[in-house]
């Protein structure tokens, strides 16, 4: 077990409180902060050329988000780790009632590689301001975003309460062999299988944000061109390599048809007449993907794009008209520049369509007609849904980001992820004195006794015992 | 007896009445902060049944701990399949004949059955499986889950450390450890499973404890009709066992044909022995010296994170000490138990005790999916531009400012954020317009 020096070298600064106190927690998450500052330029250019991000999305995802959780973090840290006091009843009215909010130990972030910053740093946000030593394992997909967490992070932090781990498949195994007292797992729901069972050895919890194929339904009222330019945004953004990217558009052929010079233009609009020179489209993150993603490109017909460049593993924005559910591309999650269009008669159609497949990461609903919208919304079931827009839900660090049975299970961003990594510990500190009130409960028990808890313990169907 | 009713139904009565009475507040959609970019949108969490939820349960409580998660799965809008201990033969017989005859058998069956039934279920598909006991199985089913990515509950157990302190009400405290460690013989996950405390106050705890006995159960406590017995043979050897060459201060009297073991203190028990090695789950307590609270805590910290914390003190800072250098379950101070009955706590353990937490409001959010939903416009196209590549510096500036959380700066800031926001909108429609 090659990690087991590093796992108990932690876990004796665990044991030892080092991480429990407010400053060292602030001071940890400033200088994360100053991680994020100072290092900007590295972490543009390391994703830069892991998959040619553009430097405006890697602004955006791997470096303004994650400011953004940061700050959120430390405006309310003192706050969300403050006991909450809960609402007593009648038997413990004189005493102290309250939620602490313990740290776990020694927890574990695994993260992806399609946004390979973000999808560990803001976990981490959460995991350090919630009190825990943390064990962060960056994707080795993304070899030089790899690089620099490993060999500058560690400069940033204290060594005793957390480290960076680099690892390919064999090695992730035997460091979950080790006891962790939280796992944070982003990536494919095969691998998230394989770690909760791992996790299921100790009874560790655990975190999944997993994927899955998220709909995108266009009613036939809507504003063409803006539902194109939003859709085409979410779609084709890293390339298609985002877990709540839309994965396919459900229709009627009449919005198809409207829809198809909307998207054109749009895709134009964003990357120019040919995507392949614009700064603005990234690339596939590797030989496998690329291959994988163009394997699919034979489902329906190609309307919009289609070219390929093995040697740059560049796809272009592609857009495939009648797609049929039997389809390659409808049988896996995508995960790349490629939107199938499957044409649906009517709303009611596309409900049942979305509800015959596992639950998606992502919903996305565009129609002028909130009716239309809340139909949707209600007869489906999704981690998030976001209507009239895509992507844009998980920005706001107020709304928990997590999916449901395949696409995941927990939830992060914000306040969400301080709570992930705690434990919620109940505690009620009571009275010494006052005995008197307790002899109901104790032996020799009797009818007389029994009543009398029932009127102390018993909540009246319509409002409470009306004495005090 | 009236035990029963106290410890399996009552609860389940309260349960029900806060449900009723919440539910609209429960299921509401909860709105969510929002910042500039979203302002004119609506932001809220759904809570949303998850779907079919499966509830094993524990043979020490067999009615409340079905019923009571039942209550919350109920509330939130799942399909429940309950599947009650099998070793609680009568109460699983009983669910299983009249829960039909009040809810409808195909939204709510149950399952009877023992390891291998209940292995089979464990097969299937469920959104959510809450399990109550041991923490053996609780890795079996946690491992079943896995398979299908479901979310588990565990309520499981350990030993839940006592600590008495020199400066406390040694008779009180004494009383209301007596009554939390031999209710129901002991067979209670939230027992107080051994005593730590100093040498000197030992024989005090002994015989406050002998005292309450004496006062709850008689002279003669094998024909109380309030002490119970051992559930079968295997749990009366296996407790038996424990007290195997330990010092017996009072009790120790066993008859296995009722499954009786009458409340037995131990004394001078070292950490090493075997009955410190695993729940108890009986009326056996051990009592293990400790020189200092400090050696307290660190005994506790060395071994599993338990269910139940318990610590007796009038020295406010002393508990707040042990509360804040620990971590277990749940805690209660200067009592045993009441954690548990308080619903505005949630229950749940955490390590080998256990995962997840329910009761009251928190049975219903675990057994809910929150839903983030965020309903835009079709229109106000202009302030998307902004995201839309080609990319700019100057998009870049537009992103920070919409974007950023900055550092706190109310109560001024607010009024500076409303007159930004007008400003904002204003500049936008001119240079689009």
């Amino acid at each position: 077990n090659p990690y087991a020096g590093l796992v108990s070298r932690l876990r004796a600064s665990w044991l030892a409180g080092k991480t429990r106190p407010l400053e060292q927690r602030v001071a940890q998450l400033e200088a994360l902060g100053r991680f994020l500052e100072e290092k900007k330029e590295e972490i543009l250019e390391a994703t830069a050329l892991d998959m040619r991000k553009p430097p405006f999305e890697a602004y955006f995802s791997e470096y303004l988000l994650c400011k953004n959780e940061l700050n959120d973090t430390l405006n309310n840290l003192c706050c969300w780790m403050k006991d909450e006091h809960v609402e007593k009843n009648l038997v413990t009215q004189l005493d102290s009632a309250f939620i602490r909010k313990d740290p776990y130990g020694v927890v574990l972030i695994i993260a992806p590689w399609n946004y390979p910053i973000h999808l560990f740093l803001v976990p981490l946000i959460g995991a350090i301001a919630a009190g825990n030593c943390v064990i962060v394992k960056p994707s080795e997909t993304t070899k030089n975003t790899e690089k620099l967490v490993a060999e500058v992070l560690p400069c940033y932090l204290d060594k005793d309460c957390y480290a960076v781990v680099t690892a390919g498949v064999e090695e992730t195994t035997k460091l979950l062999e080790n006891k962790f007292d939280y796992i944070f797992f982003t990536g494919t729901p095969s691998v998230g299988r394989i770690i909760m069972t791992a996790a299921a050895k100790h009874l560790t919890p655990v975190t999944l944000e997993l994927g899955g194929k998220n709909p995108c339904y266009v009613s036939d009222t809507c504003d063409v061109r803006n539902v194109a330019r939003r859709v085409a945004w979410g779609r084709f953004f890293n390339a298609g390599q985002t877990c709540i990217a839309p994965d396919y558009v459900l229709c009627s052929v009449e919005m198809q048809d409207k829809l198809m010079p909307a998207l054109r233009e749009a895709i134009t609009e964003f990357y120019g007449p040919n995507p392949k020179e614009s700064p603005d489209f990234a690339r596939i993150v590797g030989d496998k993907q690329f291959r994988r993603i163009q394997a699919l490109l034979g489902s329906g017909r190609v309307a919009i794009g289609g070219q390929t460049d093995e040697r740059e593993r560049y796809i272009a924005p592609t857009v495939l008209a009648d797609v049929k559910p039997s389809d390659p591309a409808m049988q896996e999650e995508i995960f790349g520049p490629v939107l199938p269009i499957v044409v649906v008669a009517n709303v009611e159609e596309a409900i049942d369509f979305i509800n015959a497949r596992p639950r998606p990461l992502a919903l996305y609903v565009f129609s002028c007609d909130n009716k239309v919208v809340n139909q949707v919304l209600e007869q489906t079931s999704s981690g998030g849904f976001c209507g009239n827009d895509t992507l844009m839900h998980v920005t706001l660090t107020s709304l928990p980001f997590g999916g449901i049975g395949n696409s995941g299970l927990g939830k992060y961003h914000g306040r969400f992820t301080f709570d992930t990594f705690t434990h919620h510990r109940s505690c009620l500190h009571r009275n010494m004195g006052l005995e008197a009130i307790n002899c109901p409960r104790y032996p020799p028990y009797s009818a007389q006794k029994l009543g009398l808890l029932t009127a102390a313990f018993e909540i009246k169907r319509k409002g409470m015992c009306t004495l005090l | 007896g009236p035990n029963a009713f106290s410890h399996e139904i009552l609860g389940v009565l309260g349960e029900l009445a806060r449900a009723a009475a919440e539910l609209p507040k429960w299921a509401a959609p909860r709105p969510a902060k929002r910042n500039l970019l979203t302002l004119r949108d609506e932001a809220f969490v759904r809570p949303e049944p998850l779907g079919l939820v499966l509830i094993i349960g524990a043979w020490n409580y067999p009615f409340v701990l079905v019923m009571q998660p039942l209550v919350g799965a109920i509330a939130a809008g799942n399909a429940v399949v309950v599947k009650p201990s099998e070793v609680s033969e009568h109460t699983a017989r009983l669910i299983a004949d009249l829960l039909p005859k009040y809810l409808d058998p195909e939204l709510y069956p149950v399952v009877t059955g023992g390891v291998a039934e209940t292995t089979d279920l464990l097969t299937h598909r469920f959104d959510h499986i809450l399990y109550t006991g041991s923490s053996a199985v609780g890795k079996i089913v946690m491992a079943a889950a896995a398979k299908h990515l479901t979310p588990v509950t565990l309520e499981l157990g350990g030993k839940s450390p006592c600590y008495i302190d020199k400066d406390c009400d040694l008779a009180v405290a004494c009383r209301r450890i007596t009554w939390g460690k031999y209710m129901n013989c002991g067979q209670t996950c939230i027992a107080p499973d051994y005593i730590l405390c100093e040498p000197s106050i030992q024989a005090q705890v002994v015989e406050n404890i002998k005292a309450t006995l004496q006062e709850f159960y008689g002279n003669d406590v094998k024909s109380s009709p309030d002490y119970e017995r051992i559930i079968n043979k295997r749990h009366f050897q296996r407790v038996l066992a424990l007290m195997e060459g330990q010092k017996i201060a009072h009790g120790g009297e066993t008859d296995e044909a009722s499954c009786f073991i009458a409340p037995t203190i131990l004394t001078n028990v070292s950490p090493d022995a075997k009955v410190m090695q695993e729940e108890i789950f009986g009326p056996v307590l051990p009592i293990v010296p400790v020189k200092s609270v400090d050696e307290a805590i660190e005994l506790i910290n060395s071994r599993e994170k338990p269910l139940a914390l318990y610590v007796f003190s009038n020295n406010k800072k002393l508990i707040n000490k042990v509360i804040s250098e620990t971590t277990s379950g749940g805690v209660t101070a200067n009592d045993v138990i009441m954690h548990y009955f308080l619903s505005t706590l949630p229950f749940g353990g955490v390590g080998n005790s256990g995962m997840g937490a329910y009761h009251g409001q928190h049975s219903f959010d675990t057994f809910s999916h929150h839903r983030s939903c965020l309903i835009k416009d079709l229109k106000m196209e202009g302030t998307h531009a902004l995201r839309y590549p080609p990319g700019s510096q100057k998009k870049v500036d537009w992103a920070k400012f919409f974007l950023l959380k900055r550092f706190n700066w109310r109560p001024a800031g607010l009024v500076a954020l409303v007159l930004l926001g007008i400003v904002a909108a204003v500049v936008i429609k001119v240079s689009l317009g």
